[in-house]
């Protein structure tokens, strides 16, 4: 509102002026032209200037807070855990410390693709794996016929890793796969927040970026671009390597010496690490070898005695011997891999009798 | 004269309400008399001095000439017609010729346009001069009382109702001649006294002290501050 006043004072670059309310008002001094003394000028109504100049204030600090909050849920902070997967799709979702998926976004084109399809907010983690899963496998990138590589990494933003229980998470991996009679590699891994930092500057997964990284030092040669948009799968036949191989040896790498004879992996709670085999028959063992992959080379045996045999998820337990030894195994990896087919295909016609 | 009120008659006295203009003059009397011996610097009496005829008859020209879109309120309006045409009066009177005559002559309409226009020009610059010495001496007045204009900024009730309750305070003040001497002799507000005779309370009282103050200074000395009590709008004189 205009309001008109007489200028009694003039100070700096306020003024004050006496209303024909009988108000006195300190105002600015009007912009161009000479104010005097004596002279009427108008002027805004500023009557709840101190109230309004806090008010603004307070107001403003809000909505910086909801702003920022906004943005950090969809982003970074109120997420405790974040969640990749790289089929070929790359999907990150991240977790808040309940277990809730706060946001999910896909990392490459198909994995925006197939996030635009389901949705992940909101849901319990193992769900919207599930689902990610369903898509990946109704949109073609897991089908039968080929060598399925489900690569998860798992970032723990504070060390509080109490937010995902990780069997469930595989398990919500391996259900649809199961139904869906594929067979699939399937790794999970979890990662140092900085691993996951860097491949975030690198632009892709934090799979795919943990997968360059232990390339280079394996000597395995393929570029970024590789790493980025193939199919995992299809990356392992070409390149003639294990993924599994690959991740469980630079785990060892790391923790050297961290362990005695016995306890080879470090004791993380995260390492799935199988090709799995829709047999049905070694789900329960599969579930076992998970709570006991922490134990000894006694495993091994057992594992064995669970029919998983050639499972490269025996390089796990043996992840921890001198890595000379490892790298025979690796060297025979091709073959233990071919084994594993005839294996898979046998598993399947015994699950064919079973129906 | 209370402003609105004052504007209010002179637009029924132009319509030609001629009984109201008699009484219109007639309570201007005080005001027209006060000007005149201001400017001639004596007492002067009605049917003795000139002076005090030419004011009238001023004054009665000026509720002709008036325009209230000048922004110039009537009675600052008609004291500055009074004192041009007294400083006339006082240049025929010494046997000076009239050379400049700010102010032309009614019935001289014919080049009026011209005259008129450096007439208007003189009174807004009269007006804007004259205003700015009165807050000038307002402030000073002020400052006798320990009141400068950053503390009625400061002070200055900002509702509407508790404004008009200690302005009807300051009206009541001045109405009182006791109270007004007290005031004026002690440069002190007699709360008490103020108090009985409004029933606002003392804790408001007390909060627009400065507030009051200023504004019964204002109405006291109205025809001091014609300009700015005119600017206000306060009630009329007691």
């Amino acid at each position: 509102m205009e309001e008109r006043g007489i200028v009694t004072k003039i100070k700096g670059k306020s003024c004050i002026v006496i209303t024909p309310e009988g108000e006195f008002k300190k105002v600015p001094l009007p912009g161009g032209g000479l104010t005097e003394i004596g002279q009427e000028i108008t002027f805004r109504e500023k009557r709840e200037v101190p109230y309004l100049r806090h008010f603004v204030l307070a107001a403003s600090m809000l909505l910086v807070f909801i702003l920022a909050g906004r943005f950090y849920s969809s982003q970074a902070p109120e997420a405790s855990a974040y969640m990749t997967i790289d089929i070929n799709p790359s999907i990150e979702l991240a977790v808040a410390s309940d277990g809730t998926v706060v946001s999910g976004s896909g990392l490459n084109s198909d994995g925006v693709a197939i996030i635009s399809k389901v949705k992940v907010k909101g849901r319990a983690l193992p769900e919207a794996v599930e689902l990610i899963i369903k898509q990946a496998i109704t949109d073609g990138y897991l089908s039968a016929g080929q060598d399925n590589v489900v690569l998860a990494t798992i970032t723990f933003d504070n060390g509080d890793d109490a937010a995902i229980d990780l069997e469930s998470v595989y398990g919500a991996i391996r259900e649809p796969m199961d139904t869906g009679g594929l067979d699939a590699e399937v790794i999970i891994t979890p990662v140092q927040p900085e691993v996951r930092r860097e491949a975030l500057k690198s632009g892709v997964s934090t799979g795919r970026f943990l997968l360059l990284q232990k390339s280079a030092e394996k000597s395995i040669e393929f570029s970024a671009g590789e790493v980025g948009t193939i199919n995992l799968g299809q990356l392992e036949k070409e390149k003639k390597f294990s993924i599994i191989h690959l991740l469980n040896d630079s785990e060892q790498g790391a923790d050297t010496g961290s362990t005695g004879e016995q306890g080879n992996m470090p004791d993380r709670r995260g390492i799935f690490v199988e090709r799995y085999n829709p047999s049905g028959k070694n789900i329960p063992g599969a579930d076992k070898k998970l709570d006991q992959e922490d134990n000894a080379a006694d495993n091994k045996k057992q594992d064995k005695d669970n029919g998983k045999i050639n499972m490269p998820g025996h390089d796990l337990n043996n992840g921890n011997k001198e890595k000379d030894s490892q790298r025979d195994e690796n060297s025979g990896k091709s073959k233990g891999r071919s084994n594993n087919k005839d294996d898979r295909s046998g598993g399947d016609q015994g699950r064919n009798g079973n129906h | 004269m209370h402003p609105v009120q004052v504007e209010e008659d002179i637009r029924k006295i132009k319509e030609g309400d001629r009984l109201l203009r008699e009484d219109f003059l007639d309570n201007n009397k005080a005001f027209i008399h006060k000007i005149a011996c201001k400017f001639s610097r004596r007492y002067l009496e009605w049917g003795r001095d000139d002076e005090l005829a030419v004011a009238l008859v001023a004054f009665n020209e000026a509720i002709d000439r008036f325009r209230a879109d000048t922004g110039v309120p009537f009675p600052a309006y008609a004291r500055i017609v009074i004192m041009s045409r007294l400083t006339d009066h006082r240049r025929r009177e010494n046997r000076n010729t009239s050379v400049e005559v700010p102010l032309p002559q009614q019935g001289e309409e014919s080049n009026s346009a011209e005259f008129s226009k450096a007439w208007e020009v003189y009174l807004l610059e009269t007006a804007a001069r004259e205003r700015a010495e009165e807050i000038r001496e307002y402030e000073g007045l002020l400052r006798e009382y320990g009141v400068s204009f950053e503390d009625l900024v400061k002070c200055s009730p900002r509702h509407r109702d508790t404004r008009r309750s200690l302005i009807f305070a300051a009206a009541e003040l001045t109405k009182r001649e006791n109270l007004l001497k007290e005031f004026r002799a002690k440069k002190k507000l007699p709360l008490m006294e103020l108090e009985n005779c409004t029933g606002i309370s003392r804790k408001t009282l007390e909060r627009g002290r400065k507030y009051i103050i200023a504004i019964s200074l204002l109405i006291s000395r109205q025809n001091d501050f014609l300009h700015l009590s005119s600017y206000l709008k306060l009630p009329v004189e007691g």
